[in-house]
């Protein structure tokens, strides 16, 4: 277990390296839609991508707590993590159900940064949330797999040079049980592009790589099944709660941003005679942002540390989560509001921090889906959808 | 269609505002004691006035107006907290006229006291049938139910009456079940929507009930001082005040304008009367509360008036369906848009 001098020290050094990458570099790149190809480089030289991987395969072999302050730290500093935070949590699958010969082939390239695994093949443009209703198939054919079929809301595909694909490897209709019959693969992008891959680019309302995947015959080696075929859909359910976890922690990451930002702003700024932030219309938003913060901070720690214990996480990360992303959208609210005109103009940075965060409330999982979730699986009430 | 009230109507507003204020005061339910109202004793008076017939047609004894002068004098009532007996003698002299009962003229004048019934699940009118909360209903020789397909008058001697104690002490209530029991008048909503005149008439209560406290919060921002100044002065209890003044002005405007809808029979009128009870008693529920946190702990006492507000809120929202209810009812309308 680390201490909290440990992660103190982590986020010393991810600030010092933040600090490179003032507003003005991400300006630019959110004016031209443009990968942060400069910023990806150093935190993956810095070997912070490598944190959750263990010692063995050339990781850190440090415990979701420490990501989660390296990823909170990255947005506390006004960045956004968005280009690297798969590079931490994509290859916890493989980790976790690949066989030894996976790990021992693709982990150090990971941890490395030599080889990009920053995609994950989940959503399609009919299933949405419900994964299971998924159509992407993959049909055995000798010593391949043949994939066809669709992906949406696939972030960093063009910067990968593997995903992690989930697809069906038996219809609906003959599987026994209902989360059976999709299998996990992972897929080498740069071979698949050459035959059959191709990839979209969706433009969206902030600067993030998501794309659309079209599936047309496309080969892989059967050795790419990760774990059991038809057991994908459990593999994957125990990765996303490291996802949501991490994706919570860069939440708080940004609401601390807006906090800090907003009360400076509060308590520089003067008028009719006196600091803004003298105001309760102005200083309680901020407060109560504050407070939100602090709670979200808790329920973080608390679904890191039982993630690292290995005991169930499922409802720590979904509220985990859920409250984050929820802390960061009243932070942004309030720091937009207190900088009144100021806070549309792009020199402040809030405005492309405020498009960033509100993306947490719908990935990588709605709110809705999560309240589903904890009214189904805490409180016993009859599913509802 | 003019939404501001005529000269006619504004006479009607100030009558019944002069009356109230000199015998209806709020404080008059702490002088009367925790249990019950004396409202019953306000009746005959207005009847005298003749504001119990405001809707009811000349050749019936009524004044012949409309909804809208009905609506006007609700949200009146809604101010002052009048007991919701009110609303079943306006609507139990509608039913009674329509269908030529005796009874009309005592009812028109406010010397016959009637009782809602208000469902709790399935129920027949027309034939008498359904488990109902009866409101007001104690003492009462009559009692009025509807729902969407009409309305109906049935003696409290009809219904089979099991005692239950309300958390709005000044309002009685029991548990009344029908069996069987022939109504003494049956109107059928084809001839005559009261359901939604009912909605209008709550709406306006409700309406009366959030200005109220929204006046009492501002009263209390004003005077009470901590910290060496009036609590007013503090922009949370400040904005809480405006917003307080902006749901009322909201939910009046549309309740006022469902009303001039309802008179006019527009096709509207369903969707603006139910659209009405929902931002009106949501205004009445958020009110009530946001009136007791500007009081802090005084406001949590007994000898404030400021739970009777919250409390008629919640009335108010239950009679005729809450508010879910009503948002069913609003998805299940065809769409007008």
């Amino acid at each position: 277990m680390m201490n909290e001098d440990d992660l103190e020290a982590i986020r010393g050094s991810v600030s010092a390296l933040c600090a490179d990458f003032p507003g003005e570099y991400w300006r630019e790149l959110d004016r031209e839609r443009a990968y942060p190809t400069a910023f990806v480089e150093a935190m993956t030289q810095s070997g912070f991508l490598g944190a959750l991987i263990p010692e063995e395969y050339g990781g850190a072999g440090l415990p979701l707590r420490a990501a989660c302050a390296i990823l909170e730290e990255v947005h506390r500093n006004g960045c956004n993590a968005g280009a690297i935070h798969a590079q931490m949590y994509v290859m916890g699958t493989v980790l976790k159900h690949g066989s030894e010969a996976q790990k021992r082939a693709l982990l150090p390239e990971v941890a490395s940064g030599a080889v990009r695994l920053q995609a994950f093949g989940v959503t399609e443009p009919t299933s949405g949330s419900e994964t299971l209703a998924l159509r992407t198939t993959a049909l055995r054919d000798g010593d391949d797999y043949v994939i066809n079929g669709q992906k949406i809301w696939i972030s960093r595909a063009e910067h990968s040079d593997f995903m992690v694909l989930l697809a069906r490897t038996t219809p609906a209709a003959e599987v026994k049980k209902k989360g059976e019959g999709l299998s996990v693969f992972l897929v080498d992008m740069r071979e698949a592009k050459k035959a059959g891959l191709t990839i979209r680019p969706i433009r969206t309302m902030m600067n993030h790589a998501t794309t659309e995947l079209f599936f047309d015959n496309v080969r892989i080696p059967a050795a790419n099944l990760i774990g059991e075929e038809g057991r994908g859909f459990r593999y994957i359910l125990d990765g996303m709660n490291a996802e949501r976890t991490l994706i919570a922690a860069e939440c708080l990451g940004d609401a601390r941003w807006f906090i800090e930002k907003a009360s400076s702003y509060a308590r520089d700024r003067r008028v009719f005679g006196r600091a803004i932030g003298a105001n309760q219309g102005v200083q309680f938003p901020i407060a109560r942002a504050y407070a939100q913060y602090r709670a979200a901070s808790l329920m973080v720690e608390r679904a890191a540390d039982r993630f690292d214990q290995g005991l169930s996480a499922g409802e720590e990360a979904n509220i985990a989560k859920m409250l984050a992303s929820e802390a960061a959208w009243a932070a942004g609210e309030a720091c937009i509001q207190t900088h009144g005109g100021f806070g549309f103009a792009e020199e402040f940075d809030i405005e492309r921090k405020y498009r960033e965060t509100r993306l947490y409330q719908v990935a990588p999982i709605s709110t809705n889906l999560i309240l589903a979730f904890l009214a189904q699986n805490a409180l016993d009430l009859p599913r509802s959808y | 269609m003019d939404l501001l009230p005529n000269d006619e109507q504004t006479a009607i507003v100030d009558a019944v505002k002069e009356f109230l204020a000199g015998e209806a005061p709020v404080d008059r339910l702490r002088a009367h004691g925790e249990i019950g109202n004396p409202d019953s004793a306000l009746w005959p008076r207005l009847g005298e006035l003749g504001f119990l017939g405001l809707g009811i047609a000349e050749d019936q004894g009524g004044a012949g107006l409309t909804a809208a002068e009905e609506v006007l004098t609700f949200r009146e009532y809604g101010r002052h907290l009048l007991s919701p007996a009110i609303l079943a003698l306006a609507l139990a002299a509608r039913i009674a006229a329509a269908s030529g009962l005796l009874a009309t003229p005592e009812l028109l004048a406010g010397t016959m006291r009637v009782g809602l019934a208000n469902r709790r699940g399935p129920a027949d009118l027309r034939a008498g049938t359904g488990t109902f909360h009866l409101i007001e209903a104690q003492g009462a020789e009559l009692i009025v139910a509807w729902d969407e397909d009409g309305a109906a008058l049935f003696r409290r001697d009809d219904f089979t009456i099991e005692p239950v104690r309300s958390t709005d002490a000044l309002v009685s209530l029991e548990r009344g079940t029908l069996s069987g029991a022939q109504p003494l008048a049956y109107l059928a909503a084809k001839h005559d929507s009261i359901h939604d005149r009912a909605r209008l008439m709550i709406a306006a209560m409700a309406v009366g009930t959030a200005e109220g406290a929204r006046d009492m919060a501002v009263d209390y921002a004003k005077v009470r001082e901590q910290f060496g100044k009036p609590i007013g002065t503090f922009q949370a209890v400040k904005h809480r005040c405006a917003e307080m003044a902006i749901r009322t002005e909201a939910a009046w405007s549309l309740t006022a304008f469902a009303s001039l809808t309802y008179a006019l029979g527009r096709e509207d009128a369903a969707f603006m009367a139910t659209s009405a009870k929902i931002v009106a008693t949501d205004a009445a529920l958020k009110n009530g509360a946001s009136n007791i946190q500007v009081h802090g702990a005084i406001g949590f006492t007994s000898e404030a008036d400021a739970h009777h507000y919250l409390k008629r809120a919640h009335l108010l929202d239950q009679l005729g369906g809450d508010l879910r209810q009503q948002r069913e009812r609003l998805l299940d309308m065809p769409s007008t848009l």
